[in-house]
């Protein structure tokens, strides 16, 4: 069909005037959207901002609130570039900026879930004082380390999920839409674990180990050391030393309590115990429980860790790995001792030429220790508002230790814990 | 009474010059030859207690015999004057006011209407607790209502108490409430069931029924009405009534900028008592009417509006005058509105208008270099420069040109609060007055002010300016609106030791870093990185209104915050943040636990990013903030007891428990033990601090059974007390911690906050010729501090808190 040149061009006006209506209809359309993303108390109930520390729903808030923000910002921005366009060039133009803009807002919905998620976990006043205690915990465990290094530690927040281990989402990274940087420590703890939750120390570490670089330090240093035994050993220590790190940092807060439970996280059979996967950064299961049991031997002696030591390797028979693997381990296990020294006790810039354990100092929570500070607080160690505040790093590493020596105690053990770590999160104020 | 009458502001005049760094001015004499010198009063405190000499010691002549009836009344009225339904009062009285700040209150309009407007919504915000108290009193009426009085127990009572629960559910302020009214109408039941005839309870109780609405409306118009203590006189009629005395008015020089909360309390017992033992039923009914009426009356006195109207219409009118003109006629203006609020400056009544036509011009000289389009410019720039945009992110021009005029209106009215309040004699002498009110002007100049004069005057006269190194003021807050205090305008970061925190105290003598530990959950072997923020009262301020309206401040922005605000004294200020300039020496009664400020009295908060406020949770209520160390003392004159609850943090009852689990020797424990009430019991006894303090005695009304009556006796038998009861205190800690630890170390074992020590001495040594002193008998000094001998003790531990 031919068509005439003026109807031509009334035919693109009228196309751009359609496109532009559509296009208006679609920008209110998302504007409206994340001007409705900004109630973050549709994110989560009252009740369960409430059952946040003051602080961390302070800070919580506030980065939340940024990032919606700057999602509402552009939205205006795209808003006034509509309003502006008069061409079909500026039209097209606004268009692509809607499918970017579109983009920004999903992944700020992915995030305000993520956290809109992890705060609906804390469903019970219970519950909530729970992970307020753990909370409180995985913080504690880095300011010790931080405030000697004259660093701020960031605020935590902990949350239940299903599954085996924890996991962290750690403050400073950038979040799910690219521009807004996590400003706390969002901890995942299994509800398996929640009353022995030594894990969230280890997670914690993995936090402290990326904000002062420990972890890149402790892997030239692992490579260093044991490449005059095999560089391919050094090289595979090498690459788990973020988990490593992580680990220590949890033995360093509570001792034996956190080798057990990591065992009773990583006894799942030979096939997970000699599992090797290249690039995974965790260490083959066999030996990293071997290595914590080194470090409570480097630090403890002799005591309960030795039978873990016995029936961990009667129970797992290294014939059994497979072929390479076995040879790995085989080659480590003569290491583990310098490993753990490494780890625990070698100097490091990341903590100002000091080392993990001059800083932490194992030896609080060895046995000895640990029943000292029983003696001292007696009942009141667990009931005192006072001594959960202050000591609840020991008290988790007291609970874990009695938890795994005391099997016939164990459930007293649970309950005492869950009592207070209770307590503990009863002990904040609440947002 | 001062000698300000219309005579003395004659005509005759004397010229003097005064040197000052601020633009010189004539000052002419005022008072007139034919100056009224009226006979000052002798104080009977100073007539008759200042001889440490005297052998033979009376308090007072009594007029008339002993009434045992009036004397039960009166020792019934101390028992059963409560701190904590003060602490209570406090909590609705600051929710009243955040409720009419928030709503109600605006610049335009007339704030009276705004007032009853609020007072009519506040009694339906008030009417759930209203409810509960008199479901309570309801259920309590049909549980021991119809029952013959010498049936009951008050055991019995007291267990109806403790198993009440509320029929609705109560906010925590409502809830914090209803259990202090809770323990007060035990009170009140276990006396009708004492008294001699016994009651029946029923009735009264109806009828106390009555007067709780009232008391409720007398906490609303304390909260949107905060006047000054001063101008509000509590009608303690029926200790009146029954004493036929009055306790006398403490004589200060400064004053409360906040009402004094006690007084609902005074009333309200006033009215229990009244229930209890007025016989005639006539005059039972008149004083609740009386009651009921007063606390119906409309708001017709409201000067702090007054000064806050005025405020502002000198502020603005600051702002349009033309070059030259003269701010006489704006002065004028605004005086009368300071006058209102000052107790002190009432004595200047009779000489008002004379002392305005004297104080305009004279001040008006001092204050022209400020003012005006030429000077106003150089203030508004000194004020950005010391910092305004610091404490205000988003202040504009406009906010920073009117928070200049108002530091000059802030100059002004501290100069005339200065003035006022000087003794008669200088007021007397005009070469004296206009001396002192140069002082009084470079004093307010000073703090309201940036330093604006050149470093050559400053380095002549250092007082001339409050800090060295960095420069600040204080600038009323809000900027816009009615101004509630002042803050400074520099935020001092600093680090906290654990040394410092150790030596500098916050209210009630408790060490900052107690403070720290117990409140804020800070490790005490620390040092601590803190912000601190320092604010200023001024009349009508109320703690928690700071607080409130402090909403960019972390950790403030809530009216329950209050607490965490420290006296900023000198040796505070030079010690948390070396700049002992900023802090304000106040009387001792306000550094007590009270919520009571001075006008001018200085406080400071710390931000502290490590801090967590500790809670401690309450079983079906609100959690609560855990407490610091508290000492409290009744001497009990009625059962021959003296009894001291010995309060001890969480803290540091878990480390005197750690001790004594290690059976260390007692000589490691009481020194820590007597660190904590030795200091105390000496203040408290000395009368410095009111609160901690209750004197149950059938001559002493109730104002003074607060710690007030001690400042009355003797030194020499305050000091006598004091030494004894420091070493009874002494010894029998020592024993009952050798003998009995196990019980320490198991209260400390409960979840409980901290733990109460109760130690009950039963007919100590001295307790009757104390008994005779406080009666206005005739007591050898020297036959009291004769007396020796170990009273019984008894000993309790407890955990938690109480003060009996």
């Amino acid at each position: 069909m031919r068509i005439s040149k003026s109807l031509q061009g009334s035919i693109v006006v009228e196309d751009t005037a359609a496109l532009r209506l559509q296009l208006a209809r679609q920008v209110s359309h998302w504007a409206m959207a994340a001007s409705r993303l900004g109630d973050l108390d549709d994110l989560a109930a009252a009740s369960v901002w409430e059952g946040l520390e003051k602080y961390t729903g302070i800070v919580l808030r506030q980065n939340l609130s940024a990032a919606v923000e700057r999602l509402q910002r552009e939205a205006a921005t795209l808003q006034s570039q509509l309003n502006g366009a008069r061409t079909p060039n500026e039209i097209n133009q606004v268009q692509r900026q809607l499918l970017e803009f579109r983009q920004h807002y999903l992944r700020t919905e992915t995030l305000l879930d993520f956290y809109g998620d992890a705060l609906s976990t804390r469903t019970s006043p219970n519950l909530a004082a729970l992970l307020r205690a753990c909370d409180v915990l995985a913080r504690r465990s880095m300011s010790q380390l931080l405030d000697h290094l004259g660093k701020t530690t960031p605020p935590v927040l902990t949350y239940l999920d299903k599954g085996l281990g924890a996991s962290i989402l750690k403050a400073g990274l950038r979040l799910w839409d690219g521009k807004t940087e996590s400003l706390t420590a969002a901890i995942k703890i299994t509800r398996h674990n929640l009353y022995r939750p030594t894990a969230l120390i280890h997670e914690a570490g993995h936090q402290v180990a990326q904000f002062i670089g420990w972890s890149d330090e402790l892997a030239t240093l692992l490579d260093r050391e044991l490449s005059v035994v095999s560089p391919q050993v050094a090289g595979m220590w090498a690459s788990w030393s973020s988990e490593i790190a992580a680990d220590t940092f949890a033995f360093a807060h509570t001792g034996y309590a956190a080798v057990s439970g990591l065992h009773t996280v990583i006894d799942g059979g030979e096939a997970i115990a000699f599992r090797y996967l290249p690039g995974d950064p965790h260490p083959i299961g066999y030996l990293r429980l071997l290595l914590g049991i080194e470090m409570c031997r480097l630090f403890f002696g002799r005591g309960p860790w030795d039978d873990l030591e016995r029936t961990w390797r009667q129970e797992l028979n290294l014939a059994r790995a497979r072929p390479g693997v076995r040879e790995l381990l085989q080659q480590s296990l003569p290491l583990l001792p310098r490993i753990a020294e490494l780890t625990l006790v070698a100097p490091m810039r990341a903590f100002r030429g000091d080392s993990l354990a001059m800083l932490i100092d194992p030896r609080r929570v060895s046995p000895e220790a640990l029943a000292k500070l029983e003696q001292q607080g007696g009942a009141a160690l667990y009931t005192s508002h006072h001594w959960v505040w202050t000591e609840p790093l020991r008290l988790l590493a007291l609970t874990g230790y009695l938890a795994a020596t005391q099997s016939d105690l164990a459930l007293v053990v649970l309950q005492q814990q869950r009592d207070w770590m209770l307590r503990l999160g009863e002990t904040l104020q609440v947002a | 009474m001062s000698s300000f009458t219309e005579e003395n502001y004659g005509s005759q005049s004397l010229t003097q010059d005064f040197e000052s760094p601020f633009p010189n001015t004539t000052i002419t004499n005022f008072v007139g030859e034919d100056s009224e010198v009226i006979e000052g009063q002798v104080s009977y405190s100073n007539a008759r207690l200042d001889s440490p000499f005297r052998s033979v010691y009376e308090l007072k002549e009594e007029e008339g015999t002993i009434d045992p009836e009036a004397e039960e009344a009166m020792e019934f009225l101390n028992e059963l004057y409560d701190e904590e339904f003060d602490e209570a009062v406090y909590e609705l009285v600051s929710e009243a006011n955040e409720l009419y700040q928030d709503r109600f209150e605006s610049e335009y309009g007339d704030p009276l209407v705004q007032k009853m407007q609020a007072v009519r919504m506040l009694e339906q915000h008030f009417t759930p607790l209203v409810t509960e108290a008199e479901l309570f009193l309801d259920t309590m009426a049909n549980e021991f209502g119809q029952r013959n009085p010498s049936s009951l127990d008050e055991a019995e009572i007291e267990s109806f108490i403790d198993r009440y629960e509320p029929q609705n559910s109560l906010s925590p302020s409502f809830e914090n409430f209803l259990g202090s009214f809770l323990k007060k109408a035990g009170g009140f039941v276990k006396k009708g069931i004492n008294l001699a005839g016994q009651l029946v309870l029923k009735p009264i109780l109806q009828k106390l029924k009555e007067v709780i609405p009232s008391m409720i409306k007398k906490v609303m118009q304390y909260g949107v009405n905060n006047i000054p203590a001063a101008l509000r006189p509590v009608a303690d009629q029926f200790a009146k009534r029954f004493l036929n005395q009055e306790f006398e008015e403490e004589t200060t020089t400064e004053e409360d900028a906040t009402p004094d909360i006690s007084g609902i309390q005074r009333e309200f017992d006033g009215q229990i008592a009244n229930l209890l033992f007025t016989k005639e039923a006539v005059e039972q009914e008149l004083a609740i009417a009386e009651y009921v009426k007063e606390s119906q009356q409309p708001i017709t006195h409201d000067p702090l509006s007054e000064l806050d109207r005025a405020r502002a219409q000198f502020v603005t009118q600051l702002g349009e005058l033309r070059e030259g003109e003269d701010p006489i006629p704006l002065v004028q203006n605004f005086i009368p509105a300071i006058l209102p609020v000052l107790k002190l400056g009432m004595s200047l009544v009779g000489g008002r208008i004379k002392f305005i036509n004297w104080f305009a011009p004279w001040v008006a000289k001092l204050i022209k270099k400020f003012i005006g389009p030429e000077h106003a410019p150089a203030l508004s720039q000194a004020m950005v420069d010391v910092g305004l945009r610091l404490i205000h992110l988003e202040a504009t021009p406009e906010n920073e040109v009117y928070a200049a005029r108002s530091a000059v209106a802030a100059t002004l009215e501290d100069t005339v609060r200065q003035i006022a309040a000087l003794p008669e004699y200088i007021l007397d002498n005009q070469e004296l007055l206009e001396g002192y009110a140069l002082e009084a002007f470079e004093q307010a100049a000073t703090v309201n002010l940036p330093p604006v004069l050149p470093e050559r005057v400053y380095e002549a006269r250092p007082e001339l300016r409050e800090t060295t190194g960095i420069k600040g003021t204080w600038v009323m807050q809000p900027l816009q609106g009615a101004k509630r205090y002042k803050k400074c305008t520099r935020i001092y970061e600093t680090t906290i030791t654990p040394h410092m925190a150790r030596v500098v105290k916050t209210f009630c003598d408790v060490p900052l870093a107690e403070f720290l530990q117990d409140r804020l959950g800070l490790s005490p072997g620390r040092a601590i990185k803190a912000r601190v923020h320092l604010y200023e009262a001024i009349p009508g301020t109320l703690l928690s209104q700071i607080c409130k309206s402090e909403r960019h401040v972390p950790g403030l922005g809530t009216i329950a915050a209050w607490t965490h605000l420290h006296p900023l004294t000198p040796e505070a200020a030079g010690m948390v943040f070396g700049q002992p300039g900023l802090g304000r020496e106040v009387s001792e009664k306000y550094l007590d636990h009270q919520p009571t400020t001075a006008v001018g009295q200085r406080l400071y908060y710390l931000e502290i990013p490590e801090a967590r406020p500790q809670m401690v949770p309450v079983a079906g209520g609100a959690p609560k903030a855990r407490r610091t160390r508290q000492l409290n003392i009744r001497f009990d004159f009625p059962r021959d007891q003296i009894k001291i609850y010995l309060f001890l943090s969480e803290a540091v009852a878990q480390s005197i428990a750690v001790k004594l689990r290690q059976k260390v020797s007692i000589g490691m424990v009481m020194p820590h033990l007597s660190a904590i009430y030795e200091p105390r019991l000496k203040k408290i006894l000395t009368g410095k601090h009111h609160s901690h303090m209750k004197t149950i005695h059938g001559k002493v009304p109730p104002k003074g059974s607060r710690g007030r009556i001690l400042s009355r006796l003797p030194q020499a038998v305050r000091e006598w007390v004091i030494k004894n009861l420091i070493e009874w205190l002494g010894k029998n800690l020592t024993t009952y911690l050798q003998q009995k630890s196990p019980d320490f170390i198991t209260a400390t074992e409960n979840p409980a906050d901290g733990v109460t020590l109760k130690i009950v001495f039963t007919n100590p040594p001295g307790l009757a010729h104390l008994r005779k002193i406080l009666r206005g008998e005739s007591v050898n000094i020297q036959e009291i501090q004769a007396k020796g001998g170990m009273p019984d003790a008894n000993i309790q531990v407890t955990p938690g808190f109480h003060r009996g």
